[in-house]
């Protein structure tokens, strides 16, 4: 495999070098903490570390939609199991998985009210996302305006959450 | 049974029968959203009060359902375990799928 095109590191922080363990040691440990509400609420969580010099990214996902990776006008979701959301037992204990994000790349996390419509498949939503995202030049503060724009339903009284994260080269 | 209509808000009703002693099953049809279960939690209230053992949930009414939706089954499944679930239509199977929740939900191809 030829080096990446980037200066690398001589040592990754992969997860079991970490203190106190990676995402899915987290969400684990925060799961057992929650325990089980009666009421039934619950909450999603992706919990992700950036190892900047390296690279990369890990993460692990309780319920909640993988990232998305805007690279080079591509756009695809990390592809990774998801485990059950905070608030629901058992916690099987997410898989992480450990990505390599390329220098420019960014990453961009939504919850379900920007991308859920009545009637329409969740992938429906998720590729007009992916799509309009993979459209976009400019910077991250620009996409997450146009992301907002472009796809918050009208009328819904669903929270939106985004978060973005971009590689200054 | 209990029908929730707002004119212009979403919809939900329940409706459940015990198929035999402690063992009941229950049809939510319409659309689970925010405001539609706010309505439902009295009708739940007095479905668990019946003290059952199992509840299979039938869905294939069911045309909406988000976070709030799942609040509410989760509820249940706290109390009695996984819950299988019949009818689910891929729209509503893919949401429980997405939320990580085929351990809990337990989605099932045949008829309750």
């Amino acid at each position: 495999m030829p080096p990446p095109p980037w200066p690398t590191c001589a040592t990754p922080s992969g997860p079991t070098r970490r203190r106190g363990g990676g995402p899915a040691v987290i969400l684990t440990k925060l799961g057992e903490l929650v325990g089980q509400p009666e009421d039934g609420y619950f909450a999603t969580v992706l919990c992700g570390s950036l190892d900047v010099d390296c690279h990369l990214l890990t993460v692990a996902s309780a319920g909640h939609f993988a990232p998305l990776v805007i690279d080079g006008g591509t756009a695809r979701y990390v592809d990774m199991e998801v485990g059950p959301p905070i608030g629901v037992l058992p916690q099987t204990g997410p898989a992480e998985v450990t990505i390599t994000v390329p220098p420019g790349a960014a990453l961009v996390v939504v919850t379900d009210g920007l991308v859920e419509r009545r009637g329409e498949h969740l992938d429906v939503g998720l590729a007009r996302l992916a799509e309009v995202a993979a459209d976009h030049r400019g910077s991250i503060d620009d996409l997450l305006g146009r992301l907002l724009v472009d796809l918050a339903p009208a009328g819904s009284d669903d929270d939106i959450a985004i978060l973005g994260v971009q590689w200054q080269a | 049974m209990a029908s929730v209509n707002d004119g212009s808000q979403s919809q939900a009703e329940i409706r459940w029968s015990e198929t035999e002693p402690g063992h009941v099953t229950a049809r939510i049809s319409g659309e689970l959203d925010i405001v539609s279960v706010e309505r439902l939690q009295g009708p739940f209230d007095d479905l668990l009060a019946g003290g059952p053992t199992r509840i299979d949930l039938d869905l294939c009414g069911l045309a909406f359902m988000d976070s709030s939706g799942l609040a509410l089954l989760l509820r249940v499944a706290n109390q009695l375990g996984p819950l299988r679930v019949y009818g689910a239509s891929v729209l509503i199977q893919r949401v429980i799928e997405a939320t990580g929740l085929t351990g809990i939900l337990l989605v099932q191809d045949a008829a309750p």
